[in-house]
């Protein structure tokens, strides 16, 4: 077989090393440095990508999350509001009825001291009438003499006379 | 043409175009050095050419160097532990083969890896390569790493010589396989088609045909022997680690 002739052994066995030399330096030095750096560069794309994709969700979840944590602070928040206000309508509407029922019971006072007034003066009207009529009476028994039925004629027309005061309607 | 003038060993034969001495180097420049001149040279532009306007979105030629590079490293990967720095070095090796080997499928072309001084360069290289390894690892321990874990005492006589045979035999089975099947594959393909053309013209078509299918053998072929000499060099140089 031409395989085995060694006469030209040695310089295929240097061409061959040289060769391979070669390769692996254009290899090392030109082709994978170019190739790692494009597979590299996509890898590096994909994964930032992928982290973008990633934060992106992150930050969907976490307005998702401020979203209904608004929500239930804006539902908090009306509520507390509501109950605000009915307790402020609540309270509003007792001092309404403390004030009216103040009202009442001033004007019932009121009512009653008139009533008292009045009555006190009424007694006072009468107390004086009656101080009146017995004055006018001693006056007249006293400036002459007193029978019996001029006495009586005088003191039924003073009673008549009261009871027309006591009909004339009072300044109150 | 007859059969006496069939000669498909003739393929195989080196011829010096201009010999060349450097010193006591014989730099004789020969169809084999040309020949690995042409892959080294083919190797590169592929893969430069490829590459050379690398997108995000790649194109085919780039995919196929970009799929190229990641079987390598796949290989590498899987059969050396922290293979990465022997990438370039398993890469190259591949390539190198491949190479030569589909150039030897052009018609005309020489087989650079049909010659055995050629695969046994590339073999005893890797050996070396991988027994340096192995010193650097272990130092002159490294004659400790030949017998099994567990080995009996009185088996050690036994098992050394074999031991230290089947290392031996490493390079001279890798060299030996690659240029057998370059060999075997291009010297059949030749016969088939120089029966073909010895043939009568009504049955010219059953060899030829058949040196066509033997041709995609050929192909196939070539692209085995260049993966498994890419593998035994990293089994070998994991052996060593």
């Amino acid at each position: 077989m031409p395989q085995f002739d060694t006469a030209h052994f040695p310089s295929e066995i240097a061409w061959t090393l040289i060769s391979f030399a070669a390769l692996l330096f254009l290899c090392r030095r030109y082709v994978l440095p170019r190739i790692v750096a494009a597979i590299e560069e996509r890898a590096r794309m994909i994964r930032e990508d992928l982290e973008q994709a990633r934060a992106a969700r992150q930050q969907a979840e976490r307005q998702r999350r401020e979203y209904e944590q608004r929500l239930r602070t804006i539902e908090r928040e009306a509520r507390r509001r509501l109950e605000e206000a009915e307790d402020r309508i609540r309270q509003q509407r007792a001092l309404a009825m403390r004030e009216w029922q103040a009202e009442m019971k001033r004007r019932e006072r009121d009512f009653h001291e008139d009533l008292s007034l009045a009555k006190q003066q009424a007694l006072r009207e009468i107390r004086q009438h009656t101080a009146d009529l017995v004055a006018e009476a001693t006056e007249r028994l006293l400036r002459r003499e007193v029978n019996e039925e001029e006495l009586a004629a005088t003191v039924e027309e003073m009673l008549r006379d009261l009871r027309a005061d006591e009909q004339r309607p009072t300044l109150h | 043409m007859t059969v006496e003038s069939m000669q498909p060993l003739r393929a195989f034969e080196v011829q010096v175009y201009w010999p060349l001495h450097v010193g006591a180097l014989d730099l004789s420049i020969s169809n084999t050095a040309v020949t690995l001149w042409l892959a080294v040279l083919l190797a590169v532009a592929v893969l430069l050419l490829g590459i050379r306007r690398p997108a995000l979105l790649p194109r085919w030629p780039q995919l196929l160097v970009e799929q190229y590079y990641i079987f390598v490293r796949t290989l590498t990967l899987a059969n050396i532990r922290q293979g990465e720095r022997f990438v370039p070095l398993i890469f190259s090796l591949f390539t190198f083969v491949l190479a030569s080997n589909l150039i030897g499928m052009l018609p005309g072309m020489f087989t650079a890896t049909a010659q055995l001084v050629v695969t046994g360069t590339l073999a005893l290289m890797v050996f070396l390569y991988s027994l340096w390894l192995r010193f650097c690892r272990h130092g002159w321990r490294m004659l400790g790493t030949f017998l099994p874990h567990g080995v009996p005492g009185y088996l050690v006589p036994l098992l050394l010589p074999v031991e230290l045979l089947s290392f031996l035999a490493r390079p001279v089975s890798l060299a030996v396989r690659l240029f057998a099947n370059m060999t075997a594959g291009h010297t059949v393909m030749g016969v088939i088609a120089f029966f073909g053309l010895l043939a009568p013209w009504f049955i010219q078509w059953v060899p030829l045909g058949l040196s066509v299918a033997l041709y995609a053998i050929e192909i196939f072929i070539a692209v085995l022997q260049a993966y498994i000499f890419s593998v035994l060099s990293c089994v070998y140089i994991d052996d060593a680690l």
